[in-house]
């Protein structure tokens, strides 16, 4: 008779059906003089059998909302993403060069928002080409305030505003700095905007081109908030006061 | 369940239906996301970074395997990558402490047979519980195979171990989970059973 070393490895192919007959037989043998071996072999096909049996209870998920519209987006967005880096490419040297340039301002004036304005203006391409949920017409503010909340964010989701023609799309959680920050992503006349919501209140209001954008800063209740938008995207004084009005 | 095989090379293909074949193992996806970080946020950006990695190395993709594995490795690696260097280490599981347990713990509850535990009632609240109980690399292990259905040689490629560990936490996983079933049930009072967890040090 085989030795309970020997059976062991295969108790876990034969409770699956995996032994061909002949190691088969030789579990069946072992097992049937070995109480120690029927009782794992026992043991593990009550395992089996009982999750098997509830396989298709364990395995029902609802998915929660937002999810399957972001990737669905992100599959979307491959093609998108591909023509972005292809011109990507193709910029780069001028992007790296306005970026100095940017960056030389700040050192030279310390004005920081254009630092600012410079790093949301990348974050809202890079959010906007790779995560844009284009089928997210009509999002509930609610829900996207329940979303920011699981990450620890307290923050009022300025909702849809028809008389402006903003359709909120979504939020996200954004890498900033050494941290992270709450990132909205909306659309204004169907071009895209972004919201951002920084945890610091000492920056100077103002308005900020860069990279092709209009940045507006606020603050409001110790926070700054930042809108960037596309400059021909048309006038955002309207949209900004809004914003202003109902962003907390 | 183990479904998701492709039929023609990915090549041939276009982009859309490829983005279709992963975007409808979503629902597996997010469980097992949320089985191994235990938080919404953070299986939802598991799940993100894998789409998004799928999708950028879709020329890696072995036409004719199995996609829905191909992605669970893919999850895998980056739930790996992303706690490296945290404290927690499924694989001290495999030590002999587990063998400790797993003895404590043989034999079941009085008469225990596998059908009278499945003509149980609430056996699926109970088997969730017992699930969620197990060491982290047993529970994979057992989940991976029993309702996902991928093979031994699939999951030991997600989990980057050798196909001898999966079975090996297959079989410990299923053997703690079916005493842990009985053994609750035979006395009456979970906190009268022993814990298959806490056996562990």
């Amino acid at each position: 008779m085989s030795d309970c070393r020997d059976i062991d490895s295969l108790i876990t192919p034969y409770a699956d059906g995996e032994l061909p007959p002949s190691r088969c037989a030789e579990v069946d043998l072992h097992v049937s003089a070995c109480p120690r071996c029927r009782a794992r072999l026992v043991q593990e096909q009550g395992g089996r059998l009982a999750i098997r049996h509830c396989a298709a209870d364990l395995a029902g998920m609802t998915l929660p909302p937002g999810l399957a519209t972001r990737c669905r987006a992100t599959v979307c967005a491959r093609d998108r993403h591909e023509t972005m880096a292809v011109w990507w490419r193709a910029w780069m040297p001028l992007a790296a060069a306005l970026l100095v340039v940017v960056v030389g301002v700040v050192v030279l004036t310390g004005r920081s928002n254009a630092l600012l304005a410079a790093q949301l203006t990348a974050d809202h391409l890079k959010c906007f080409a790779v995560f844009t949920p284009r089928e997210a017409t009509g999002r509930d503010a609610r829900v996207a305030e329940q979303q920011l909340a699981e990450y620890g964010w307290r923050v009022r989701v300025p909702a849809s505003s028809p008389a402006h023609d903003l359709q909120l799309l979504g939020v996200r959680r954004c890498m900033y700095a050494e941290g992270t920050l709450p990132h909205v992503m909306y659309t204004v006349h169907g071009r895209p905007v972004s919201l951002f919501s920084l945890a610091e209140g000492m920056r100077p209001a103002a308005v900020v081109d860069a990279l092709g954008h209009e940045s507006h800063i606020w603050q409001r209740g110790g926070r700054t908030f930042v809108l960037v938008a596309p400059r021909d995207a048309g006038p955002m004084t309207a949209v900004a006061e809004y914003l202003e009005q109902e962003a907390r | 369940m183990a479904t998701g095989r492709t039929s023609g090379p990915v090549a041939s293909q276009d982009a859309e239906a490829f983005g279709a074949e992963v975007l409808a193992q979503l629902t597996p996806l997010y469980s097992a996301a949320l089985r191994l970080t235990r938080s919404r946020p953070d299986a939802e950006d598991l799940v993100q970074d894998t789409m998004v990695k799928a999708l950028r190395f879709a020329d890696r993709f072995s036409p004719g395997t199995n996609l829905k594995a191909w992605l669970f490795t893919i999850l895998h690696n980056t739930w790996r990558n992303t706690r490296r260097g945290a404290s927690r280490n499924p694989v001290a599981a495999d030590s002999e402490l587990v063998d400790l347990a797993d003895e404590r713990v043989a034999g079941g509850g009085p008469g225990a047979t596998p059908e009278t535990l499945l003509l149980r009632s609430t056996l699926g609240a109970e088997l969730r519980a017992s699930l969620e109980r197990l060491p982290e690399a047993f529970r994979e292990a057992v989940w991976l195979r029993d309702v996902e259905e991928f093979s031994y040689a699939e999951i030991a490629e997600m989990l980057a171990v050798p196909v001898g560990t999966v079975m090996s936490r297959i079989s410990r996983g299923r053997r703690l989970l079916f005493t842990d079933l009985t053994t609750r049930t035979a006395i009456g009072s979970a906190e009268a059973s022993v814990d298959v967890h806490r056996a562990i040090p």
